[in-house]
């Protein structure tokens, strides 16, 4: 790919410009500096494209507008990325690290809430909040990632406080593309009361969060106002284990419909035995491996249950001596139990002590997350994920994991589910444990997810299968309406998005003759 | 490459990557010099000054190594971070494109022993003013290297140190003999000169009979302890702070006792390189009436002050309020001690600067350990 027309023949004036409303040491077009932004910051899993030309780090609401105006005056793509973003490819003309605007706003506790920058990360944010007695949802992500990019994942379902990431948002301040700053909900009147629910407007937090539909972002999020939660005087944190998926999963149905916890998912015995060898520090891999390359999925290593639940909840003393016994009621009945504190000890010591750090102390920073996020000799995990009825998902393991062995391959598969939607929803996400550090094995994982989709797509109507091919063409409507909300909002198409054409050169001083005989 | 970057790492948020706090795009932390190795690796980026401009802000100090031990490979070998910024400056100074602060260093210390564009015949005068005999023999061969020798700083710690350990032990120096120990140049990925000053420095100590040699700076100590012995020169080596500790577990070194607050900078190649945190604390604390107050970022993670990996000279990082000096000023003042310990001379005069930059000269004083034992020690200088 090569630079678009005003960049080959304006380049130094563009670089010029921005470093007057930037600062000259926020602005960059040396190669070396371009470079390393070639891959996602989120990981440097391949492949990675080209360097972006320029790369620009604003500071201020203010600037974020001037660049994006001087995007439109020379039609040029914008990127904006934040540790986290997961942003795979960063090819845009300009690319908008937005890690240099890094102010909290404001924290509220009395009201549960925190205006935040993109810049700020889960590691500055949670110490602040623990003194305070409250703390944020967050996943298993590294503590220094962006908090707001996070919590803007549409897609993603929240860790830690059931639904999704972005219920987690009361509103957002957003430069769309033409420079126009924005609030939604309340904040849109001026006030400090930050609510999506407001009575003459709609809601649209959702129309800026992620990348819709695979399109480019429509704005970029300058602050966000986010939900913080009491840790409350007491915490509780059961691991039931179960004999199949069907039974862990309407356990966590159950707890979480009852209102008895903030969160319950589910893990499989293999997850679960990989997580363990890596956070003993990845001694059992060969063993563990070894075994997972002689069964099948039907047949948990030694000692684990085929499935595990970590149920989380906080509250009064009181309310959590009953929350556990209700949880352990619930496991009874449906065919499982809630395990003893020696079992925990005698089987999974090392996943416990995370998870305990994380879900009931809420002490993110202290996960090591990152560390144990590496497969101990299968590096990277691909992720497949797949939403819906809770039936639905049960039903799908079991053809799922038959159809692995059957066609592709016969080592079990790591996979957790999480409840959302108030107990009536719920994901399924696959995590291949192909190592697509490795491009070949990306590769043909990437293969073997589109074709895995597809069938999913043809047998289960009722799931959806995220990042399908096919989803674009059987939009009903929406595809359409967000194409045209982009035309409107983004005129110049200045929003770049991995795998879209970069603008073409128009009247800025050469003509498509002398680019071909480029 | 198997590698998830810097950015992946948990932990308290504090200042890690010197280059990162001073210039925040990615490129310039241990997760951007990954992603530069493998975009030259894929023939994305061209070897080049461009490319130099970024490699020589790395300050070598290891505290990225020290967060995430994941290690990295490329064409199957395997790297620490700080060991692939070495390897991609070799390459550049192999094809010449390095940045000219980097070559005026490398050229001086090529021509004259050292980087300060002295003659070396005039290496030795620190010595002859504080009158530290010459080495013929002694006990230990003190090693002062070229901040001592040269830098008015280094110099007043060099005399210190010298004067303070001749009351215990016999020492010499080389005076107009020594040469620059190398540190720096293979960090800065001239291997060739560092292997041309490792062998006439390894000959020189035989020559002279050394077999025990205690130096001034950490950076000293590092190539001595290191890398010298893979060329043959096995010599015991010590920083002056573990003799120090070892008179002072000896029972010579007493001390009558010094009413201050100190805290404490860890020394990247005293500390990270060679694990060395327990002598100077100890030596502090044993000072009657002194109270240590650390800071939030010690030992395995301490701030490095900025001068390592050549910086001292190149001054690539410069001097405004994110400069790694003025950081560490920061988190020193933070702790509300009146003087601030170290225990190598470039430390000493980058933070020195720094806390002149900073303004609180009259808030916080600068020391070398070796300046606070003489004003501690029984019939001291207070």
């Amino acid at each position: 790919m090569t630079s678009s027309g005003p960049l080959r023949t304006k380049k130094p004036e563009i670089v010029r410009e921005l470093a007057s409303a930037l600062g000259e040491d926020r602005v960059s077009d040396n190669p070396a500096v371009r470079a390393a932004y070639r891959g996602s910051n989120y990981n440097f899993l391949p492949p990675w494209g080209k360097s972006p030309e320029i790369v620009v780090m604003p500071r201020s609401v203010g600037q974020v507008q001037d660049i994006v105006r001087l995007a439109n005056k020379y039609k040029l793509n914008v990127l904006p990325i934040c540790l986290g973003t997961m942003t795979p490819f960063c090819e845009a003309d300009i690319l908008i690290d937005m890690m240099g605007m890094d102010s909290i706003v404001k924290i509220d506790t009395e009201n549960s809430f925190v205006v935040v920058e993109p810049g700020v990360t889960y590691n500055r944010l949670l110490p602040l909040l623990r003194k305070e007695g409250h703390t944020i949802s967050y996943g298993s992500f590294p503590a220094n990632f962006s908090v707001a990019a996070n919590q803007g994942v549409l897609r993603t379902v929240n860790h830690n406080f059931s639904g999704r990431f972005s219920d987690q948002t009361l509103g957002y301040e957003i430069v769309l593309p033409d420079g126009t700053l924005l609030r939604t909900g309340t904040a849109t009147f001026g006030t400090g009361y930050w609510s999506p629910l407001i009575l003459d407007f709609p809601d649209v937090r959702g129309l800026f969060l992620g990348s819709p539909g695979g399109r480019p972002p429509l704005g970029i999020i300058t602050k966000a106002a986010l939900r913080i939660w009491p840790m409350m005087e007491a915490r509780g944190l059961p691991i039931g284990g179960f004999s199949s998926l069907a039974q862990a999963l309407k356990f966590s149905k159950a707890v979480v419909k009852a209102g008895i916890a903030d969160q319950s998912m589910v893990w499989n015995w293999v997850l679960m035995g990989m997580s363990e060898s890596r956070a003993k520090g990845g001694k059992d891999d060969i063993d563990f491996m070894n075994y997972r390359m002689t069964t099948d999925y039907t047949k948990p290593y030694k000692g684990l249950h085929y499935c595990y639940t970590w149920t989380q909840f906080r509250g009064y003393k009181e309310q959590i001596e009953v929350n556990l016994k209700l949880c352990e009621r619930i496991a009874r009945e449906m065919g499982g139990k809630i395990l003893s504190s020696q079992e925990i000890q005698d089987t999974i010591p090392n996943v416990w002590k995370t998870w305990k750090l994380s879900y009931e102390d809420f002490l993110l920073e202290e996960t090591k997350a990152a560390h144990l996020w590496k497969v101990g000799g299968e590096g990277t995990l691909e992720v497949w994920y797949y939403v819906g009825w809770i039936d639905d998902l049960i039903k799908l393991e079991e053809a799922l994991n038959l159809r692995l062995k059957e066609k592709y391959t016969p080592i079990p598969q790591p996979y957790y589910c999480r409840i959302f939607e108030s107990g009536i929803g719920g994901h399924l996400r696959y995590q291949m444990s192909a190592d697509i550090a490795d491009e070949y094995q990306a590769k043909r994982n990437r293969q073997l997810r589109e074709e895995m989709n597809a069938w999913i797509l043809e047998h289960f109507p009722n799931i959806h299968a995220a990042g399908a091919k096919q989803l674009n063409t059987q939009s009903i409507g929406l595809g359409v309406v967000l194409d045209k909300i982009r035309d409107a909002l983004d005129p110049n198409h200045i929003g770049y998005t991995v795998g879209e054409k970069r603008l073409e050169p128009d009247d800025e001083g050469e003509s498509d003759q002398t680019l071909k005989a480029l | 490459m198997k590698c998830r970057g810097c950015v992946s790492s948990s932990g308290e948020a504090k200042p890690v990557c010197p280059m990162a706090e001073r210039y925040r795009f990615f490129s310039y932390s241990a997760g951007g010099m990954v992603a530069l190795a493998r975009s030259i690796y894929e023939g994305q980026l061209k070897w080049g000054s461009e490319l130099a401009e970024v490699i020589f802000n790395c300050t070598m100090c290891r505290a990225c190594a020290e967060q995430c031990r994941n290690i990295y490979y490329l064409t199957n070998e395997y790297f620490s971070v700080p060991q692939l910024v070495e390897k991609m400056r070799e390459e550049l100074v192999e094809q010449g494109r390095i940045p000219p602060v980097v070559r005026d260093y490398l050229k001086s210390v090529d021509l004259h022993g050292n980087p300060y564009q002295i003659s070396g015949s005039k290496r030795g005068r620190w010595s002859d003013e504080a009158g530290i005999p010459l080495y013929s023999g002694q006990e230990f061969l003190f090693y002062v290297g070229d901040e001592g020798s040269f830098d008015e700083r280094g110099i007043k710690i060099a005399q210190t140190v010298g004067n303070l350990l001749r009351g215990y032990v016999s020492v010499g120096a080389l005076g107009d003999e020594e040469i620059s120990d190398g540190n720096e140049v293979k960090s800065l990925g001239e291997s060739g000169l560092f292997e041309v000053l490792a062998e006439r420095n390894i000959e020189k100590f035989k020559k002279a009979g050394v077999r025990k040699i205690v130096t001034l700076s950490p950076h000293a100590y590092n190539s001595m302890k290191n890398e010298y012995p893979k060329r043959g020169g096995d010599f015991q080596v010590m920083h002056y702070t573990q003799l120090l500790e070892k008179l002072m577990d000896q029972g010579k070194l007493d001390f009558s006792g010094l009413k201050t607050t100190v805290t404490y900078h860890d020394p990247c190649y005293l500390g990270r390189y060679n694990h060395e945190y327990g002598a100077p604390r100890r030596i502090l604390k044993s000072i009657p009436n002194l109270e240590l107050i650390e800071m939030k970022s010690i030992k395995e993670e301490a701030f490095c002050c900025g001068g390592g990996g050549g910086n001292f000279f190149t001054s690539m990082l410069g001097n405004d309020a994110n400069s790694p000096g003025r950081i560490r000023v920061r988190q020193a003042y933070e702790t509300k001690a009146r003087v601030l310990a170290v225990a190598c001379p470039v430390c000493a005069k980058m933070l020195e600067d720094a806390v002149k930059d900073e303004g609180l000269d009259d808030k916080l004083q600068v020391k070398d350990i070796a300046e606070i034992v003489n004003e501690g020690k029984k019939g001291g200088t207070k």
